[in-house]
């Protein structure tokens, strides 16, 4: 099965916008201020694990994704003509990771069995009993739907700039979010039903 | 007949034609069952994030650093404090040296006042040498700055707020809550004459009423645009917005609220584009400086008569990125120029919009504050400096670094006052 997401261009990061405290993190980097550094991962490494979580299903693949995206962010920090935009940069640059190890690995094809190992023993809370039912709900979500489906829900980007990021009419965007929406109501429902089930 | 759930979802992400919308929102309003399910579609998506969060977030620093092969980070620290603390004690002997000479009857400094958006405060430097006079702790993020001479105020962008502060004090006097957080990168317009300031807010501008005992909405100008950048024509007739990210200049008719706009004529819409306005002297023009502004990303200036087209953009010289656009006293327009190292401060003449000098080339610019006669500050928001010029000369009269911990964003000038000893 073929994977449909498309790698983005790194390249369209760029152009000024006025983050300040990111545009002062990137200055100090590049003026080799490892501190600095130290603080963008401290600050971005919650958001991008939930996102590449929720994309890739897999968390330790997950937390690898995550290594790599500061890891490739280090080096290529000094490309960044906009630092203020270093937020969407970072998802850009994991996105594109996840998606590259996706289509390597053929991961979508056993997405859900993947899923299906970490929903298999749950911790016996609540809250783990759910994140599950949701993880599983979520790996029936096309990947092409699931993407921005993460990225405007979890990660709070705009249709606007979801588009951007993926490359995309914002009416395709969407279109995808919704039925990404849809696909996960129904899995997440079907299961809802399972459970209910005497 | 229902909606399915593909529907639903389409109506809650605007994915779905007018007709069809009004026709799935008529259902929904009549039909419960149909109105619980798009509420749990909503739900869903407090599910999802709530779901991904329930897991103990990672911390990769420790690896991250290990395969950078680089020593801790973190050394820095003690440099960072040892920067932070003489800037301390400098502070501290400034305000020492300010209160001393509260008994002496002398003319006040002209003051630089300076939004500290990192350090959370509002520094007071001495316009003439660029001492620092006095620093007050805000308990928030200050961004956009304006100094209103008929009242003494400064008007002063918070993160959800906007707060009038007394100018000689520095002390809050009124306070208006906005609906939606404020932008940082979002400019205000003052009309001091006609008490009224300006600011965007999502879809458009708002003005607020300064004459009354607390800031409100005087009037609200819905431009379906998002707002970036403010100026008002000298006399106060006309309202510019620029809307960098569709690239369309706004002019709004302050008499008759009616509102025109401007395709720059950019190819594609994009949110990472940045761009800055400011009106002749002569009112009869704007300047829009966009980034992004050709498909090969580089940035343009165009001129837009007030109410006429816009002229053919032109392309920049090919100097580092820009941040900033100011109109000089002389009427000549200078451009902050950066790359997070070098940039300087480029001036252009605005009959030919072409490149007439660089100032400092070796220091980086973010945002541009033009003073009387020839005098021009730049603000450097990545490395904590504040440096006034000479623009006639090209001399830089001084630099202050702020240091470590601060972050000059925005600056007013306030124009200083005899001051009697009680």
């Amino acid at each position: 099965m073929k994977l449909e997401l498309p790698i983005v261009s790194e390249a369209a990061a760029t152009g000024p916008e006025r983050d300040s405290a990111d545009a002062l993190l990137v200055a100090r980097v590049r003026a080799g201020d490892q501190g600095a550094f130290e603080t963008v991962v401290a600050r971005y490494q919650a958001p991008l694990a939930r996102y590449l979580r929720g994309l890739v299903g897999d968390p330790e693949l997950a937390d690898d994704l995550l290594q790599d995206t500061f890891l490739r962010a280090y080096r290529a920090i000094g490309q960044i003509d906009d630092p203020g935009l270093l937020r969407a940069w970072l998802y850009r640059i994991a996105h594109n990771l996840a998606v590259s190890v996706l289509r390597r690995r053929r991961l979508i094809s056993w997405l859900p069995l993947v899923f299906g190992q970490h929903v298999a023993a749950p911790a016996p809370d609540h809250g783990a009993i759910e994140a599950a039912r949701v993880a599983a709900a979520l790996a029936r979500v096309p990947a092409q739907q699931r993407a921005p489906l993460l990225l405007h829900l979890v990660a709070g980007f705009s249709y606007i700039e979801v588009a951007a990021m993926l490359q995309l009419s914002e009416g395709t965007v969407r279109m995808r979010i919704s039925r990404g929406r849809a696909a996960f109501r129904a899995a997440y429902g079907a299961r809802e039903e399972e459970d209910d089930a005497p | 007949m229902h909606p399915n759930l593909r529907q639903l979802a389409a109506y809650l992400d605007g994915a779905l034609d007018p007709a069809a919308r009004a026709a799935l929102r008529a259902h929904v309003l009549a039909c419960a069952d149909c109105a619980a399910s798009l509420e749990r579609l909503r739900a869903d998506a407090r599910q999802i994030a709530a779901a991904l969060s329930a897991a103990p977030p990672p911390d990769v620093r420790a690896a991250v650093r290990a395969r950078l092969g680089r020593p801790r980070f973190g050394a820095w620290l003690g440099q960072g404090l040892a920067l932070a603390g003489a800037a301390l004690a400098l502070l501290l002997f400034a305000v020492l040296l300010g209160a001393g000479g509260a008994g002496t009857a002398l003319r006040a400094p002209d003051r630089l006042l300076i939004s500290d958006r990192r350090g959370g405060q509002l520094v007071a430097l001495d316009a003439a040498s660029g001492a620092v006079l006095s620093a007050i702790k805000l308990g928030d993020q200050p961004g956009a700055i304006a100094y209103d001479p008929v009242r003494g105020r400064l008007y002063l962008a918070l993160r959800q707020s906007l707060v009038a502060l007394d100018a000689r004090s520095l002390q809050p006097v009124a306070r208006w809550l906005a609906p939606r957080p404020l932008d940082a990168g979002a400019s205000l317009a003052l009309d001091a004459r006609r008490a009224r300031l300006y600011l965007a807010q999502p879809g458009g501008v708002v003005a607020l009423a300064l004459d009354a005992p607390e800031l409100g909405v005087a009037a609200r100008y819905d431009l379906g645009a998002e707002v970036g950048a403010l100026a008002l024509t000298p006399g106060g007739a006309t309202l510019l917005a620029l809307d960098p990210r569709a690239a369309r200049l706004w002019q709004v008719d302050l008499g008759s609220a009616a509102a025109s706009s401007a395709d720059l004529g950019v190819p594609a819409p994009s949110s990472a584009r940045g761009g800055w306005l400011a009106a002749s002297p002569d009112g009869r023009a704007a300047y829009a400086l966009l980034t992004l502004a050709d498909e090969a990303g580089r940035p343009a200036l165009w001129r837009v008569a007030v109410g006429g087209p816009a002229e053919r953009p032109a392309p920049l010289a090919a100097l580092q990125p820009p941040w900033d656009l100011a109109l000089l006293a002389d009427g000549r327009l200078a451009i902050a120029r950066g790359n997070g190292a070098v940039g300087g401060v480029e001036l252009v003449d605005p009959a030919t919009l072409r490149s007439a000098g660089l100032l400092d080339p070796e220091r980086d610019q973010h945002h541009l504050v033009a003073g009387a006669g020839a005098s021009l500050y730049g603000l450097n928001f990545m490395h904590n400096t504040v440096t006034r010029y000479d623009t006639a000369s090209g001399a830089v009269l001084w630099r202050a670094d702020l240091g470590a911990g601060q972050q000059p964003w925005d600056a007013a000038l306030v124009p200083g006052g005899w001051r009697w000893p009680f």
